[in-house]
């Protein structure tokens, strides 16, 4: 069978015959050489005699203990057996030696024989992936560099460095690679102000008309000139930007003076498809730091700040901001999301403002559908008392995020947003004693929600390793009747439920999930209880269980109750 | 949208290689090339479906996938940030799906291609980005036995425009 595929192989590639194509022919394209086929030839007369002596010794296992040993005998003097022995052991010498080279020259052989087979199947890897790629379209081809050049660092300006760094590592293999990279737009709509003039020009070129992603970052300025050319190189192609970032976070004092140079020469600008607008401010107690100062008095009004005010953005629907709360302006009235960022530390200029600033933003939003509000660092008490209340009607989702304090604000935030359209409510806080008294006022305000559906409520581990354990670890909750609420999402790690009221009425609840609950399970149970008698006679609700150490010991109570739908109640 | 006598219709395909598959309709449809070409034929029950692109032993695994996929809910339409939020993770069960040598991972990604299933195109294209990321131009040309073919002066016009990006 072997040699029927050896004898094939040869006449394939030509074997015995003169061919005119047996060298390379053609750029890149393999053909054997008459060389490598004699060779091959011989090495199948090779493994042919090979296979012969495979035949020759398989029928000969035992050949020396069958025919050279000697046999036994009782000893006494015996001249003539004395010399056939020594006989022997000539003979046995001889064979000795025989059978030595043989083994040396198995070895040898069988040596080359792997280095051969390794190498070959190598290269059979190699040309199979070769092959796969060459078959495949541009756009194929294309994807799959983008994802093996895509980043996923948190820092933005990061991400855009090593992308940068991974298309050239890309382009450098060949030119077709080259090409595919180059011929890709997608590639080149992060124009970053760290990039040098040659690398801006061939970033717009490349990327052609539309969808710019505009990146700033003040502290890669090294003084206002270059900051002068990189905005007026930018500026002309404001009318294709998609989206705009100023990355301000790790500035220092001396940075913030170019916002101040570069803001009055970036008014007015006229942006027509820009959908996302991206600001992020130090914290500035890091700025106080370098000026030797306590405190900065933070003006929330400073103009430069709001940069972005003054520009004509008519599709706005995304704005994120970092330690600063935006003001309004044209832009908001199409916005749909908006996502803020604030680490108080000693942030008084904010602070101060905090409610007026959000409720006055708010309120120039009258299609704002997703609100996401982190505070962090927050343990001084505000004054929200003579905010006025902002109806946002249109809010469908709310995600409240608190690390470190910050109840006060917490419930403040719940007076101030009046936003009955909520039908996706997430909340984030530590499990400490602050943190429960904000999933407390979050439980509670739920009833403001008429039209809830998804309620998600983290009560995390808090991660400073200075917080004192607490002896007191409970946290009384009441969940308000939730006539619409599809899933109920909660994770309360150590922290010790009590409810407060009566069970509610979740008649709509399909989905309940426990993650990272390391309490006990007694209020679980009792929860899971009522719920699933309140869906006996209807669809069970299903119950997912992660993290939690009495997971199996809940599931087996349930399972061994009946099936879902008798018990109201999928495990 | 897809009705409950839909669900329950069986679908007729036929390979390159002259090959019958007979599967849910669910199934087929995943590959959105399959569910026009079901839209176009209407009623028709008996009428199988060629593709005359794909042998029995590729579709065979495509089938596999489709099968581990048929209740995934229907691929968003792309948006804009679709770039943006590009990650190379790919699923457990893809993970060991797409465990194939080298020659069918590359058919599986031309079929996945040519039928329209692109959460099957993404797995694939995932996998082989995830044998190249991370890699030096000199270790990528080894890995596909790929020549160099570039003058010195375009090597040093590529590195030149990126010099801005290189850490000092």
């Amino acid at each position: 069978m072997m040699d029927e595929k050896l004898i094939s192989l040869l006449e394939y590639i030509g074997v015995g015959k003169n061919h005119s194509q047996d060298r390379e022919a053609g750029e890149g394209i393999f053909y054997p050489s008459s060389k490598i086929a004699c060779t091959l030839e011989d090495i199948v007369d090779l493994t042919r005699t090979l296979e012969r002596i495979n035949t020759f010794i398989s029928n000969r296992p035992d050949w020396y203990r069958k025919c050279g040993t000697t046999t036994s005998i009782s000893l006494s003097h015996d001249s003539l057996r004395a010399s056939e022995d020594s006989k022997a052991v000539e003979r046995s010498t001889l064979t000795i030696h025989a059978l030595t080279r043989g083994i040396e020259a198995i070895r040898h052989i069988s040596s080359w024989f792997e280095t051969q087979h390794t190498a070959c199947r190598e290269n059979i890897g190699k040309l199979k992936l070769r092959a796969g790629l060459l078959r495949l379209p541009e756009e194929i081809l294309s994807e799959i560099l983008a994802y093996a050049s895509q980043q996923t660092n948190v820092n933005e300006m990061v991400n855009i460095k090593n992308s940068a760094n991974a298309l050239t590592n890309l382009s450098l293999v060949c030119s077709h690679f080259r090409n595919v990279v180059w011929d890709t737009p997608d590639h080149w709509e992060h124009i970053s102000s760290s990039m040098n003039d040659e690398a801006t020009n061939a970033y717009l070129c490349r990327r052609g008309a539309g969808n710019l992603q505009i990146n700033m970052t003040m502290s890669s300025f090294r003084g206002g000139e270059d900051l002068y050319t990189f905005w007026q190189t930018i500026a002309q192609k404001a009318h294709l930007w998609n989206r705009f970032a100023l990355h301000h976070r790790d500035a220092t004092v001396e940075d913030a003076h170019f916002l101040e140079i570069w803001e009055p020469g970036a008014r007015d600008v006229g942006t027509p498809q820009l959908s996302e607008i991206v600001v992020r401010y130090p914290s500035f107690r890091f700025l106080a730091h370098f000026q030797g100062t306590s405190h900065i008095e933070f003006n929330q009004n400073d103009k430069a700040l709001h940069f972005y005010s003054s520009w004509e953005t008519p599709n706005l629907r995304t704005m994120i901001t970092e330690n600063i709360i935006p003001i309004p302006f044209s832009g908001t009235t199409s916005l749909t999301h908006l996502q803020i960022k604030l680490g108080f530390y000693e942030f008084y200029g904010v602070i101060n403002h905090f409610f007026a600033a959000l409720s006055s933003f708010l309120s120039s939003c009258p299609v704002l559908d997703r609100l996401t509000l982190t505070v962090r660092h927050c343990d001084m008490s505000t004054d929200a008392a003579h905010v006025t209340r902002v109806d946002v009607p249109s809010l469908t989702e709310l995600t409240l995020l608190f690390e470190s304090g910050a109840s006060y604000v917490a419930s403040s935030l719940f007076n101030l947003i009046n936003s009955p359209g909520v039908r996706t409510f997430e909340l984030e806080c530590d499990a400490d004693s602050e943190g429960r008294d904000i999933a407390k006022a979050a439980f509670s305000h739920c009833s403001s929600f008429p039209k809830l559906a998804r309620l998600s409520i983290s009560l995390l581990k808090p991660l400073s390793r200075f917080r004192p354990s607490e002896s007191n670890n409970h946290l009384w909750i009441s969940i308000p009747n939730l006539p619409h609420l599809q899933v109920l999402e909660m994770s309360t790690s150590g922290v010790i439920l009590k409810s407060s009221t009566e069970m509610p009425q979740l008649p709509s609840l399909q989905s309940l999930s426990f993650k990272n609950c390391t309490s006990d399970m007694e209020w679980f149970k009792t929860f899971c209880d009522q719920i699933r008698l309140q869906h006996q006679y209807g669809s069970p609700v299903k119950l997912y269980i992660e993290g939690c150490w009495w997971k199996s010991s809940m599931q087996e109570a349930y399972r061994s109750m009946g099936s879902p739908h008798a018990i109201g109640l999928d495990v | 949208m897809s009705t409950t006598e839909d669900k329950t219709r069986k679908v007729k395909l036929v390979t390159s290689d002259n090959e019958e598959f007979e599967v849910d309709w669910e199934v087929a449809t995943r590959s959105v090339l399959i569910k026009h070409m079901l839209e176009d034929i209407g009623e028709s029950e008996e009428q199988a479906i060629p593709l005359p692109n794909v042998t029995a032993n590729v579709l065979k695994k495509v089938l596999e996938w489709c099968e581990h996929h048929r209740k995934d809910p229907e691929p968003a339409p792309e948006s804009s940030d679709d770039n943006r939020k590009r990650t190379l993770e790919i699923g457990d069960w893809d993970a060991k799906f797409i465990q194939v040598d080298q020659e069918m991972l590359f058919e599986i990604i031309l079929a996945a291609n040519y039928l329209d299933i692109k959460a099957l195109l993404d797995v694939g294209c995932k996998t082989v980005a995830n044998m190249i990321k991370g890699k030096q131009p000199e270790e990528i040309r080894k890995m596909f036995n790929i020549v160099n073919d570039f003058t010195p002066e375009e090597e040093a016009q590529i590195k030149k425009e990126n010099e801005w990006a290189e850490d000092r």
